[in-house]
């Protein structure tokens, strides 16, 4: 069965919709005011029947809709979405503004042309929209907080513990054996610094606008006696020449460090590690040159194999990749790890 | 059972961090009624440590790698049902699920080492 547009009442069709349908002619007088135009601007339609469709408006906005529409009307697009990059403006009978989503057609009625607007009040979607967003980045935030609490935990918590039980059991043994005494309170000494490198670490992680602030040699030091207290892995630091970098080679050079020391902690079993920083300054003839190598001599791995645990290796890659430097990895089982960085050149 | 002409009660340490071992290896060695027979960094080797050194307590980290997330102790206490433990644990909130798998005493990092002591001679009268 197919019905005649006589036989369907368009006004009754119009009217079950609860998106507004406002209709107007050339001059942009109003010709047709639905029921839901109605709910969502406060006018009835007969208020607004033959009135300037600039009534509904914020009057910011009246010239700039008056030369998209003339744009609209002259081009041979049938319809169109409108303002499809940022939310487009209405304005509602009491004076307020509400953002609105909106698509137009033109239809031909003889000589004369329609207009057709079809438009929904977004309001409560970008509210939802925007405790959304809000939400994700609380949760983010907490996320970001747990994993600070368990690296703590992991870090400093191990390391305080340890220095609290030797405390205690210092004076004791200090009567027994002064010897075996002092060797224990250099033991506290180093612990205790770990615990403060590490901690430092920590924190650098919680501000992060301070890694910029600081030199590079000073922040691979850091890591170097954070990684060691944690892991036990002895970290030794090389700086060769110093140069004044921009803080986006720094803070990747330093997170590319930091990546690959986490790995040597978690994965290479190896008992020591070696940080090479050179920096070479800019000459007449080539740029400033830096070059960062992280050696060490643990259980290595087999580079042609691809793991999901390798995921670090690539997000390494992008860092270096950022920078416009070149990363570098060498391995072999049982041949340890070398990840070298170079900019310039 | 306790006294000072009884033989030491053998404790094994399970924590990852060597530091930790190292420290609670010096506190238990100043005290004539333990001896420290072994250390684990992980279960693997807290397994083999169980068999290998015939442990009577083992001071084990309730966050050691490789225990599974709930009952940590099965696998232990299979090897040797009188194996007396006591959790360690960064996390003073784990005590709870820690006493309810049933080890024999919870011990938070954060509580001064006495503590530690208290723990063991206490779980030592059960030996």
């Amino acid at each position: 069965m197919t019905l005649s547009s006589a036989e369907l009442n368009l006004t009754d069709l119009f009217d079950v919709i609860v998106d507004a349908v406002i209709a107007f002619d050339e001059q942009q007088r109003i010709l047709f005011f639905n029921k839901g135009a109605e709910a969502i601007f406060g006018y009835a339609a007969r208020e607004v029947l033959g009135q300037p469709l600039d009534i509904l408006l914020p009057e910011r906005f009246v010239a700039i809709h008056r030369r998209h529409f003339d744009e609209f009307a002259a081009s041979a697009v049938a319809s169109r979405a409108m303002g499809e990059r940022k939310p487009i403006y209405a304005r509602h009978k009491e004076g307020r503004e509400f953002p609105a989503e909106a698509a137009i057609a033109k239809l031909n009625r003889g000589d004369e042309r329609l207009f057709v607007v079809i438009m929904r009040d977004i309001t409560q979607r970008q509210q939802m929209e925007s405790e959304l967003r809000t939400r994700a980045q609380q949760i983010a935030v907490a996320a970001e907080r747990s994993r600070l609490a368990r690296d703590l935990h992991d870090a400093v918590t191990q390391t305080l513990f340890s220095v609290s039980v030797i405390a205690d059991v210092l004076p004791r043994i200090w009567e027994r054996n002064p010897e075996e005494g002092r060797r224990r309170l250099n033991e506290l000494r180093q612990l205790s610094r770990g615990a403060l490198a590490e901690m430092r670490t920590l924190l650098l992680e919680l501000r992060p606008s301070a890694l910029m602030e600081a030199n590079l040699s000073d922040l691979l030091r850091q890591l170097a006696a954070s990684i060691n207290s944690r892991s036990g892995v002895e970290v030794d630091v090389q700086i060769e020449g110093e140069v004044e970098l921009s803080p986006d080679v720094k803070i990747s050079l330093y997170r590319i460090a930091q990546e690959a020391l986490n790995n040597v902690a978690k994965h290479s079993n190896a008992a020591q590690a070696q940080i090479t920083l050179s920096m070479r300054p800019s000459d007449g003839t080539s740029r400033e040159q830096v070059r960062l190598v992280i050696t060490d001599n643990g259980c290595g791995f087999d580079t042609t194999v691809s793991k999901p645990t390798h995921i670090g290796l690539d997000i390494m890659q992008e860092r270096a990749a950022a920078i416009g430097a070149r990363l570098t990895i060498r391995s072999a089982v049982g041949a340890g790890t070398t990840v070298q960085v170079e900019t310039g050149g | 059972m306790s006294g000072l002409l009884a033989e030491p009660v053998r404790v094994l340490l399970a924590d990852d961090q060597e530091k930790v071992r190292s420290a609670l290896r010096l506190l238990i060695e100043q005290e004539l009624g333990f001896f420290v027979v072994g250390e684990a960094g992980a279960a693997d080797e807290l397994l083999h440590g169980i068999l290998k050194t015939y442990p009577q307590i083992v001071l084990l980290d309730w966050e050691l790698p490789g225990l599974p997330d709930a009952h940590k102790l099965d696998a232990l206490r299979l090897l040797n049902p009188h194996l007396k433990i006591i959790a360690l644990s960064g996390a003073p909130e784990a005590r709870k699920s820690a006493l309810a798998e049933g080890v024999d005493g919870f011990i938070s990092k954060s509580e001064p080492p006495d503590s530690i002591l208290r723990a063991l001679y206490f779980v030592h009268d059960k030996v």
